[in-house]
């Protein structure tokens, strides 16, 4: 697979780039950044649904955890301190505890694979400079329609790319 | 917001991104200076001898050799259990509530602190683990169910909730840690060879910085912050209540949750203060870490002393209107005048005094004075947990009883193991990981030229002015 790959090494020009390609509506495949850059991200409606898992995983973490105190305090095993209730008043602390717990370590383990990352994996792309100080945007070649290209290529012209390069797969 | 004006700027001397990458990489890259070498051969040896001769010896004729006896059955363990996880709320005060609230000066010391909260846990964790005398039989804390022995274990217990606490709290701050890790791993891959890059390329998961991977990397950290915000709050509390749950006069109090929180955070900014200081001073970082970062850190260091102040204040005012004559025995002939006077008057000065020296613009920025208060608080909070531990336990309420405490030689190998354990720990952490988070500086760096007209906004100006 054959991508068109323009190199930024100032963020200002990439936003404007990134302007300009949305505005012709460019099959841009992906923009790889050194850092975060939330504007990039705004322009192009970048969302995940990390937050709302977790917020599922939180509430399954604290209806477990209750659960679990629940049956070995109350069901299995009731002890008699001191005329104390069995449902204590004392299960928020471990159920907060729990959930977090409960909430960290699925939180990150749906990062991982949503994002496709393991222990040992091969960067999906490499361009030198792209965790340094480079910045690049990608094109699908097979998805422009027949003048896009050259149209493409004056947009990162104009909007001073370093250098416009072609990666093939 | 962060405002320039108000706080300085964050990253001094125009540094491009390739900049920021080769200055914190600099300490990796390059051989290891000698004072580096030095630095960790003292501390692997006070860790090979404390941890390695003596935590064995403890654990094979039991914990009669530490100072601890039937009337102060915690002694040093406790007191270097709680000195320890209150360093390590650094990680969780700087970086998590920083991060949190949105404050930015946090990008140039975040990484240090949330290693040293790491380490300092797992010194932390190694008391208890010990103090039990038994430590094949930690098993039965876990709930593995009660088949064996046909009883679960008693989740009321504050103790067990610290099990809970701590394994939790160390468990949120190493992955918040190595999550915020990964992009500054890949920067490592991309410029290392042979085993060196098959090490960073395990280490950073393929990450490369795409859109998607840096939206999901952004929501993962907040989400990790802020479940860890009320954690910490929650741990130390869980410390505190170890105590208050107890009947001892000076222990029994209902201000120690708050006040043990408070004391954490103070004691993980200083000791973060005190190693940033040197690290800038022996890697020359002082363009990452401005003297106005250390101007900020000082002024939540002296609210956070007043704070502490007032504690002492309000526990010994408590004392007095509670005319409980064990109360006031403890605080008034104990503390104050008494056979424990020498470390409470100490703990007043170290924390609630010598902090107020940073009222003074030029203390605030002046590296000796900063490193040496915050030497001073470290001890401070070391002798606080002390007073808090020994003093009540020894003279409780029958005199006849009354027993002093004396450490022993294996108590304090025991803590100087652990302080080599830091020690080595810190000293890898900035010989093999980027010590700064270099993403996060990258982006404060873009945050820095954000006024500054690009060259396509240059010339269409220029054409403007031209034309008019």
């Amino acid at each position: 697979m054959s991508k068109l790959v323009a190199v930024y090494s100032d963020d200002r020009k990439l936003l404007e780039a990134a302007d300009q390609l949305i505005a012709v509506k460019a099959p841009v495949e992906e923009v790889i950044t050194p850092f975060v850059i939330e504007e990039l991200l705004e322009k192009f409606h970048v969302k995940s649904n990390i937050p709302l898992l977790a917020f599922f995983y939180g509430l399954f973490g604290v209806t477990s955890v209750f659960a679990a105190l629940y049956y070995t305090f109350v069901i299995d095993y009731p002890l008699n301190i001191g005329g104390k209730p069995n449902l204590s008043l004392t299960f928020p602390v471990l159920m907060f505890i729990g959930t977090v717990l409960i909430t960290v370590l699925s939180t990150v383990v749906t990062f991982f694979v949503e994002a496709k990352m393991y222990p040992g994996k091969e960067p999906e792309f490499s361009y030198p400079g792209i965790n340094d100080d480079k910045m690049v945007i990608l094109i699908d070649k097979s998805k422009l329609t027949p003048n896009m290209e050259s149209q493409l290529r004056d947009i990162f012209e104009t909007t001073g790319a370093e250098k416009i390069d072609e990666y093939h797969q | 917001m962060y405002k320039k004006e108000v706080r300085g700027e964050l990253i001094l001397g125009n540094k491009s991104y390739g900049d920021i990458t080769r200055d914190i990489l600099k300490s990796q890259e390059e051989k290891a200076p000698m004072w580096w070498w030095i630095a960790f051969a003292v501390f692997f040896v006070l860790m090979a001898v404390g941890l390695g001769y003596f935590v064995p010896l403890t654990i094979a004729n039991g914990i009669g050799m530490w100072g601890n006896n039937n009337q102060v059955p915690w002694g040093w363990a406790i007191i270097n259990f709680v000195w320890w996880i209150g360093i390590g709320h650094a990680g969780t005060a700087f970086s998590i509530f920083l991060l949190v609230f949105r404050q930015k000066w946090r990008t140039s010391i975040n990484r240090a602190a949330e290693a040293m909260t790491v380490f300092a846990v797992l010194a932390a964790g190694l008391f208890p683990a010990i103090h039990v005398g038994r430590p094949w039989d930690e098993f039965f804390i876990f709930p593995y169910g009660p088949n064996s022995r046909g009883l679960w274990v008693n989740f009321n217990s504050p103790l067990l909730w610290d099990v809970f606490a701590i394994a939790t709290y160390l468990t949120t701050s190493a992955i918040f840690w190595y999550i915020g890790m990964l992009p500054d791993f890949a920067t490592v891959r991309d410029r290392s060879k042979g085993i060196k890059r098959k090490i960073f390329n395990a280490l950073s998961f393929g990450w490369v910085g795409s859109m998607d991977k840096w939206r999901k990397f952004e929501d993962t950290l907040i989400i990790l912050g802020g479940l860890a915000m009320p954690l910490v709050i929650a741990v130390h509390s869980i410390v505190s209540t170890d105590f208050s749950a107890g009947i001892l006069p000076g222990w029994h109090e209902t201000i120690f949750p708050p006040f043990f929180v408070v004391g954490a955070i103070f004691s993980g900014f200083s000791m973060v203060v005190t190693l940033m200081v040197l690290i800038r001073k022996a890697f020359k970082l002082q363009d990452y870490v401005t003297d106005d970062h250390f101007d900020a850190i000082a002024r939540i260091i002296t609210f956070v002393s007043l704070i502490m102040g007032s504690a002492y204040l309000i526990e010994l005012f408590i004392a007095w209107y509670s005319a409980n004559t064990y109360e006031t025995y403890v605080f008034d002939e104990n503390y104050l005048k008494g056979h424990y006077a020498i470390p409470y008057w100490l703990m007043l000065i170290f924390n609630a005094f010598l902090p107020q020296l940073f009222w003074f613009k030029k203390v605030r920025r002046n590296l000796t004075w900063i490193f040496w208060i915050t030497i001073g608080v470290n001890i401070g909070m070391w002798l606080e947990r002390y007073n808090i531990v020994v003093p009540p336990a020894a003279e409780d309420f029958l005199p006849a009883n009354w027993f002093h405490y004396a450490s022993t030689i294996v108590d304090k190998w025991v803590y100087l193991g652990t302080i080599g354990l830091f020690g080595v720990g810190v000293l890898l952490f900035i010989r093999f990981i980027p010590m700064m988070a270099m993403n996060e500086l990258k982006q404060q760096a873009k945050r820095h030229t954000e006024l500054e007209p690009t060259d396509v906004q240059y010339h269409a100006i220029k054409k403007l002015l031209e034309d008019e």
